[in-house]
């Protein structure tokens, strides 16, 4: 039975892991996500929001969006991380001006782990 | 220009000021504090007599400045604290809007008490901005998130949705009191109804122009940065028109605003990383104050007098601008 035990722990997280992130994750994403939202919209670019949209974020090129005028330091940063995968976005958020420094954005980041995981998988939802 | 950040430079070093006569006659001199680093000041503000204050953004901290000593001190604000507003009230307090708190923050400088006004929690973050007093010593504030409001001296508050969402940033009052804000996202300006908080909306003639910050000279006319447009605005209530003045150089981004006490018009460009001084009378830049390093990112601009304060959030310094004559 102990060693049974592993393999429905894996069974399990492959279950959950396709079914998508529970519905108390994605809400308290979408609560994280209040912190984002004066800058970056979720509907694809916008011609008046200061920050590139979050659309698709998940798995997107860094400094991708056409148009946008990304600052040097982000551009540089897309040389060393091509795509945001859910580590490089959590490592972003957690203190932005520590991964990117001299970034534009005007906000210093989530500390609370949990809320950081959820606001990701909120995004990675949209 | 060359010239003049060399002079910032020194100036930062051992802190005397240095004159500046440009072409146009327009004489004034800076000088610079080092804050400390990761402060990223935003706002500044006239303190009390001799100070300057100054929201340290990222260290949840009011900052206060002696300006003859020319040495800082700093406030923590509470857990959480991350200010980006400062304004001086008609009570000699300094009036925080505190996004990181989502609380407008007051804080006595006779005793060092902070009266802590949260937002109502269905509010949820509203991203707080900045703030100003009508006639009556109300202070009205506006949230990024789409949020605006007012609280009185007793903490009484109240928030009402901006119909366009996003963007409430910059507010001002005029010299007759009542209260103006410009939303970001959102491109309008709005006059606020003191009466029942509703707002009446203009459209600047610019289509996504952006507008970030808005300040009242003493005429009553509105002066208004467009961030995307990279323009300076005048909107005239009186006569409801516009006229757009376009900022020098290659796709400047305005971004603050400040009308000072002889009314000449403060500006901001990122992209120059400039602050320019533009003439009403004459309808021209009269001068141009270059960052004292790169990307300084002034947000803000406030003074007192012949004093204008430009606080660099990009570089952890404060410049003191003394305008002569």
């Amino acid at each position: 039975m102990r060693a049974l035990a592993p393999l429905a722990l894996l069974a399990a997280a492959a279950c959950a892991h396709a079914a998508g992130p529970d519905p108390a994750t994605l809400a308290a994403g979408e609560r994280a996500y209040q912190k984002c939202y004066s800058c970056h919209s979720l509907e694809g670019p916008h011609p008046t929001t200061q920050g590139p949209s979050l659309k698709g974020i998940v798995g997107r090129e860094v400094a991708a969006e056409p148009g946008f005028r990304y600052s040097p330091a982000m551009r540089a940063y897309a040389g060393r991380q091509p795509r945001w995968s859910r580590a490089a976005l959590d490592a972003f958020i957690a203190d932005p001006q520590a991964v990117v420094p001299d970034n534009d954005m005007g906000f210093f980041g989530i500390r609370d782990a949990e809320e950081r995981r959820a606001l990701v998988e909120y995004l990675a939802a949209r | 220009m060359n010239r003049l950040s060399i002079l910032a430079a020194v100036a930062l070093a051992a802190a005397p000021a240095c004159s500046a006569a440009q072409d146009t006659g327009y004489e004034f001199t800076t000088k610079v504090i080092q804050l400390p680093a990761g402060a990223r000041p935003h706002d500044a503000s006239p303190g009390r007599p001799g100070e300057i204050w100054y929201t340290a953004q990222r260290q949840g901290a009011l900052g206060i400045i002696d300006i003859d000593k020319w040495t800082y001190r700093q406030v923590p604000l509470g857990e959480g604290s991350s200010p980006h507003g400062v304004v001086l009230g008609p009570d000699g307090m300094a009036w925080i809007t505190d996004g990181g708190q989502n609380a407008i923050v007051r804080y006595n400088p006779a005793n060092e008490a902070l009266d802590v006004w949260k937002l109502p929690a269905d509010s949820g973050y509203t991203n707080l901005n900045t703030g100003a007093f009508d006639k009556d010593g109300v202070h009205w504030f506006t949230g990024q998130t789409g949020i605006y409001g007012k609280v009185d001296s007793s903490g009484n508050l109240r928030i009402w949705q901006d119909p366009d969402g996003r963007g409430p940033y910059g507010i001002d009052d005029t010299p007759d009191g009542e209260i103006w804000y410009v939303s970001l996202a959102g491109s309008h300006l709005a006059k606020v109804n003191r009466a029942d908080g509703s707002i009446e909306m203009i459209e600047p003639p610019h289509e996504n122009a952006g507008l970030r910050r808005v300040w009242a000279d003493s005429e009553g006319d509105l002066w208004i940065t467009g961030w995307n447009s990279g323009k300076l605005y005048r909107f005239r209530p009186a006569s409801r028109e516009w006229t757009s003045f376009d900022l020098p150089g290659e796709r400047p981004q305005a971004y603050a605003v400040y009308v000072d006490e002889r009314d000449d018009v403060w500006v901001t460009d990122f992209t120059s990383n400039n602050t320019l001084v533009f003439d009403i009378a004459s309808e021209r830049w009269v001068a141009t104050i270059p960052g004292s390093g790169p990307n300084a990112a002034v947000r803000q601009i406030l003074g007192r007098g012949n004093e204008v304060y430009l606080p660099e959030s990009g570089t952890d310094r404060l410049m003191l601008v003394t305008v002569k004559g």
